[in-house]
């Protein structure tokens, strides 16, 4: 059995009077494809923002590779291995998609190499591999385009092959299937499994239950800020609080 | 060449080392209305140091750019703690102060300004704006320049990509007022007079178009801007009283068809798409 890569323990955050997040915990294997889901306003996108430190939580203990995250600055976190994409693209439109890829390199750079011009294709520039990792995905033809004049689905790619760029252990993803249609969305779910395929582990949020089903081969299910179900996949639809969160119960 | 020829051009470098001051802070999306008040750190500095001590040019105008950076690091810390419209008054309000200083100040010539003895020919101001636009363009081909315009784009996302964005901000900042505070130093030697006066709002106001009007997304946009801004006037000379009248339509006009500046990233890729149409590269 693998060890945990992420240990997320009693998780509680709230925003003035309101709990967003209520003692969360699970885990996240390490290699595994795990999903995050539950219906709007279940606090999945606030429990992101605290695994990546955009939000403290207010109680509870993240470990990532068995430390604990609480002090470390988000910027500190891509270091260690802990990547994101968002729920809405927050790729930069004013830079080219080979520029936005190469931010994502930023946290493994030198102090010396932020000083070499990065329209040089080389080793040390880090513009030839931010290439070859377009050109693995097969997006390598808009390298050279601003971001903004491109479709949403290719859009969605960018990002996560950014957050890959950062060479992570764990990637988080956001809705990566939001706003897709069913052809972007098989081919992002070819795309995630070859990432997973590389070795990383994966935590997504999505509401696209068969792009989950298909991607995936653990769920944690939220509702109101809670845990209400952590298990394999296919336990999901026997289990009566999710059946109850998501289609209700008769009165 | 002519003496009014010259004058243009020299002015022309000025303008342009002052518009890459405020360019390279606007790059990390921080706008700076103070620019005038940096630009007479760095004269005065200079005038101080060339008329007290006597140094060498070459050092007088190094040290202008020292303290004019040193000043800008300085403040940077609680001013760039603003955001927006009040970054852009608290900017504002340093100019103020320098120039309530300069007119307060017996030492520094007070209102009557001051009278410089060392001297720079033409060609000093242009090598050294030549020098500035090349370390402009360098810098923005750079990661640094990378994370600069990460940082301009969105913040939150440039700091979850490992960049340190309060570093760059300041860097920046500091950066920005010691090439202001070279150009002032240049203005000082060149013109051999400095008064407070001269360092007031509307030069602030200038250069801030200057780098908004020329565009803001590539390193071409301070250079066209502070070009467009000194060239022109001087060519509608030809319309006597109107010129001022023209130019201002002339301004209106470029910012209703090219809100994002003259010079943008798509402007530029159209122009390398149909200079290379098939060898596109990024």
């Amino acid at each position: 059995m693998s060890e945990p890569i992420l240990r997320l323990s009693n998780i509680s955050k709230s925003f003035g009077g309101v709990k967003v997040l209520e003692n969360v915990s699970f885990n996240v294997k390490k290699g595994n494809r795990h999903a995050l889901i539950g219906p709007n306003g279940a606090g999945k996108t606030t429990l992101f923002n605290a695994i990546s430190g955009v939000h403290e939580p207010d109680c509870g203990q993240i470990f990532f590779k068995g430390k604990d995250l609480k002090g470390i600055a988000s910027r500190k976190r891509i270091r260690r291995g802990l990547s994101r994409s968002f729920q809405n693209i927050r790729l930069m439109p004013h830079l080219s998609v080979i520029e936005n890829v190469m931010l994502g390199q930023h946290s493994r750079c030198k102090l010396l190499d932020m000083f070499k011009p990065i329209n040089i294709s080389s080793k040390a520039t880090g513009k030839t591999e931010a290439i070859n990792t377009l050109a693995s995905f097969g997006i390598d033809l808009h390298k050279g385009q601003t971001v903004s004049s491109l479709p949403y689905g290719i859009r969605k790619k960018i990002e996560v092959v950014r957050a890959l760029m950062a060479e992570p252990s764990l990637l988080l993803l956001d809705e990566p299937a939001a706003g897709l249609n069913t052809e972007e969305t098989n081919s992002l779910k070819d795309f995630l499994l070859e990432v997973s395929d590389r070795g990383i582990t994966l935590l997504l949020v999505d509401h696209d239950m068969p792009f989950v089903n298909s991607l995936c081969q653990t769920v944690s299910v939220m509702n109101f800020g809670q845990l209400i179900y952590d298990g394999e996949i296919s336990g999901l639809r026997k289990d009566s609080k999710v059946l109850e969160a998501y289609l209700g119960v008769d009165e | 060449m002519s003496g009014y020829l010259s004058g243009v051009l020299a002015i022309l470098g000025i303008n342009i080392i002052f518009a890459y001051s405020i360019y390279i802070t606007a790059a990390t999306g921080q706008l700076n209305l103070g620019g005038a008040g940096f630009q007479a750190i760095g004269a005065y500095t200079c005038a101080i140091l060339s008329n007290e001590l006597g140094l060498p040019i070459a050092l007088t105008l190094a040290l202008s750019a020292v303290f004019g950076g040193i000043i800008s690091l300085l403040i940077s810390f609680p001013i760039l703690r603003t955001k927006g419209v009040y970054m852009v008054l608290a900017t504002f309000a340093i100019a103020e102060i320098v120039a309530g200083i300069i007119l307060n100040s017996d030492y520094l010539g007070g209102p009557t300004g001051i009278v410089v003895n060392a001297y720079i020919e033409t060609e000093v101001v242009l090598i050294t704006a030549i020098v500035i636009v090349l370390l402009g363009f360098y810098l923005m081909s750079t990661r640094v320049g990378l994370a600069m315009r990460a940082v301009h784009d969105d913040e939150a996302v440039a700091d979850l990509m490992g960049i340190h964005k309060r570093a760059i901000q300041v860097s920046a900042f500091t950066l920005g007022g010691a090439i202001a505070g070279l150009s002032g130093g240049l203005y000082a030697l060149y013109f051999g007079f400095i008064e407070a006066q001269y360092f007031n709002a509307n030069i602030s106001i200038f250069v801030l178009l200057y780098v908004l009007i020329g565009g803001t997304q590539t390193a071409w946009g301070p250079l066209v801007g502070a070009s467009f801004f000194t060239l022109i006037p001087e060519v509608l000379r030809i319309g006597d009283d109107w010129r001022f009248f023209i130019f201002g339509i002339i301004i209106v006009v470029m910012m209703i068809i090219r809100p994002e500046g003259i010079v943008t990233r798509d402007a530029l890729e159209r122009i390398w798409s149909q200079l290379f149409p098939r060898g596109k590269n990024v």
